[in-house]
């Protein structure tokens, strides 16, 4: 697809189809090819619906939860003229187990329970885990410093519908190269976390700069562009639970 | 993309006064020819300085530049171009502060010239190429010390005060981002427990880049790390300098008040006035080395040279070569405050061993030297800047 500021990037209908198959969803989505330099891409094998079988690393949060990363991936957005790039697209998806309790009151599919857990989750986040700061003056100040959505209304959603996906956004004040973080339900005891860093590149030596606006909005359109591949769909039981 | 220049932060060097519109005689020595096809048959004489070998050489490679199957990598040919340079009307931007100074971009390199007319037989209008540096997008503007949270599960640079007792810190050369530099470190088989990252229009200005003009958020990312240094001046810290990391560690170190005897540092690839940042080193009473365990840190090869090539980067190698006989000076007079003298016994040996091919370029250079005084007398034919490329 071709965007403004002659920027063109890979062509999402040649992109490999990702397929990942989970307990109670199956996900789809576009892959272009990785092209960075740096770091070796990761993709998990398609099934993933038995954490304990999985072949990569799994991880323990600070917080308690198990996670695994699936996909690190990264592609470039060029420059027709110059052929300078202008975009790097690094996309992180991990797959998280929930805690008991959290998998109890069946958060992950609630969705106000969901988005009080992930504000909860940014504000233990922005005291480094340490709960006895929460409530206090610090705990503002550090979620102002990092430029994290300092209330639920500040959300956006990246999906809607039955079970929506929230989006929040990191270093949304300064407007300099924030990140999307976006969270998919896939059941009871599961989420996806999609992290979506859409850098700018700048070229002052050639006496290059694109106005912010144009910027946010370039990095916005490319970020629409790959969510729009994305989607899921949920078992037949998955679904009635959901009253569907 | 529209083009906002500020060219109070990009003065080229080795630029003539902004406002003469002639080379003096005294000047033109300085230039030589840049290619058989720039003699001025057709279009401008195009001239370039002769002490830009190393640079030129260290930007571009020789295999990629005259490779003519790759045309958009044929990068001789593209400065060849400019003999039909009128200014900004070739793709190139003026210098709105002086209508002499333009720079022309080609791949992964600015070409910084001016056009004044000769001095000597034909006073006719020529181009002469000032200065070339490295050209690369870089993503993340603001230099500094990162870290990487595992809680927020992101890098977030440290605070000025940072407590870096017994830790260690990549100070990292060319990448994109941090993530990037990261990865870089990782590569070399290092997990340092930050990164003091610096953009690349940043890293193009240092060491051997290094111009009268330096932008200020080049001083200031200098400023940071030296005040990084500063402020854990008696504290264990273990540096380990890459590319032009290096570059930006000799600077830093210039601004540092008193010794810092806690600190060790490792150099590797170094992109750098090597010789230059070795006696700074020295002077700062730190330690070159590695032998080092540090708190959770694994630092790769536990007996590493204190000043390493490790073959992965062509311009360290170039600049290696062509500063050799004072490299080579430093270090044996530095083998008192190195921590690992095996490894650098071994290093010493392998740089005497290439002693040859360093011999090549100071021949290039003199040749080139010679042709810049013979410029005014155009009977009498010289060698020209890819000449003595491809003598190399």
């Amino acid at each position: 697809m071709k965007f403004s500021l002659n920027v063109a990037g890979p062509d999402f209908d040649d992109a490999a189809i990702v397929n990942f198959e989970f307990a109670q969803a199956a996900l789809t989505f576009r892959l272009p090819k990785h092209q960075s330099n740096y770091g070796l891409p990761i993709l998990a094998k398609p099934d993933l619906q038995d954490i304990s079988s999985f072949e990569g690393e799994l991880r323990e949060h600070p917080f308690g939860y198990l996670y695994r990363k699936i996909v690190q991936q990264s592609w470039y957005y060029f420059d027709e003229n110059t052929q300078n790039k202008v975009v790097k697209f690094r996309l992180d998806v991990e797959h998280m187990n929930l805690l008991p309790e959290q998998v109890e009151s069946n958060m992950a599919l609630r969705p106000e329970k969901l988005n009080q857990w992930l504000f909860d989750f940014l504000r233990v986040m922005s005291v480094d885990g340490d709960e006895s700061l929460l409530g206090t003056p610090a705990e503002r100040e550090n979620m102002i410093a990092d430029e994290m959505p300092l209330s639920i209304d500040e959300f956006e959603y990246a999906k809607g519908g039955l079970l929506p996906w929230p989006m929040v956004t990191f270093g949304n004040r300064s407007g300099e190269e924030p990140e999307w973080q976006i969270y998919i339900p896939l059941d009871r005891s599961s989420l996806l976390e999609l992290r979506l860093d859409v850098g700018v590149f700048h070229y002052h030596d050639q006496g290059i700069s694109i106005p912010q606006e144009q910027q946010d909005q370039l990095r916005r359109d490319i970020r629409d562009e790959f969510l729009s591949h994305i989607h899921i769909n949920y078992s037949p039981e998955l679904l009635a639970e959901l009253g569907a | 993309m529209s083009k906002d220049i500020d060219w109070t932060a990009k003065i080229p060097s080795h630029v003539p006064c902004s406002a003469r519109t002639h080379m003096s005689s005294a000047d033109m020595k300085k230039y030589v020819i840049f290619s058989e096809h720039t003699k001025g048959t057709t279009g401008k004489v195009v001239r370039i300085k002769a002490d830009l070998l190393t640079r030129f050489l260290a930007i571009v490679d020789p295999q990629v530049a005259f490779n003519p199957v790759a045309p958009k990598d044929f990068i001789i040919r593209q400065i060849e171009s400019l003999r039909h340079a009128a200014g900004s009307a070739n793709g190139s931007i003026n210098n709105v502060n002086s209508a002499f100074r333009y720079i022309h971009s080609v791949k992964g390199m600015n070409v910084y010239y001016s056009i004044l007319n000769e001095s000597g037989g034909s006073n006719s209008p020529a181009v002469f190429i000032t200065d070339v540096r490295p050209s690369s997008g870089d993503r993340i503007g603001k230099a500094g010390l990162y870290s990487y949270s595992q809680t927020r599960n992101r890098y977030a640079e440290e605070k000025e005060s940072a407590d870096l007792s017994g830790k260690s810190v990549f100070i990292a050369g060319q990448s994109e981002d941090i993530a990037g530099s990261y990865e870089k470190a990782k590569s070399l088989n290092l997990t340092p427990h930050a990164i003091f990252y610096c953009p690349a229009n940043v890293v193009n200005e240092l060491g051997v880049w290094r111009s009268p003009g330096q932008s200020l958020q080049t001083q200031d990312a200098v400023t940071k790390l030296s005040q990084h240094m500063q402020n854990n001046a008696k504290k264990k810290v273990f540096w380990v300098a890459e590319g032009e990391g290096a570059a930006l560690a000799e600077q830093a170190l210039s601004e540092v008040r008193g010794v810092l005897p806690e600190q060790k540092m490792r150099v590797i690839d170094p992109v750098a006035d090597t010789p230059k940042l070795l006696q700074k080193l020295k002077e700062k009473q730190m330690k070159i080395g590695s032998d080092v365990s540090m708190s959770g840190d694994k630092l790769g090869n536990s007996s590493p040279a204190p000043v390493e090539y490790t073959g992965k980067r062509r311009d360290a190698g170039v600049l290696m070569k062509s500063h050799m006989q004072a490299l080579l000076q430093e270090l044996v007079s530095a083998r008192t405050v190195l921590e690992n003298r095996d490894a650098h016994k071994a290093e010493v040996a392998k740089l005497k061993s290439n002693v040859d091919q360093s011999e090549g370029f100071s021949k290039a250079r003199s040749e080139l030297t010679a042709a810049g005084r013979k410029n005014l007398i155009p009977a009498i034919a010289a060698i020209t800047f890819v000449d003595a490329i491809k003598r190399l």
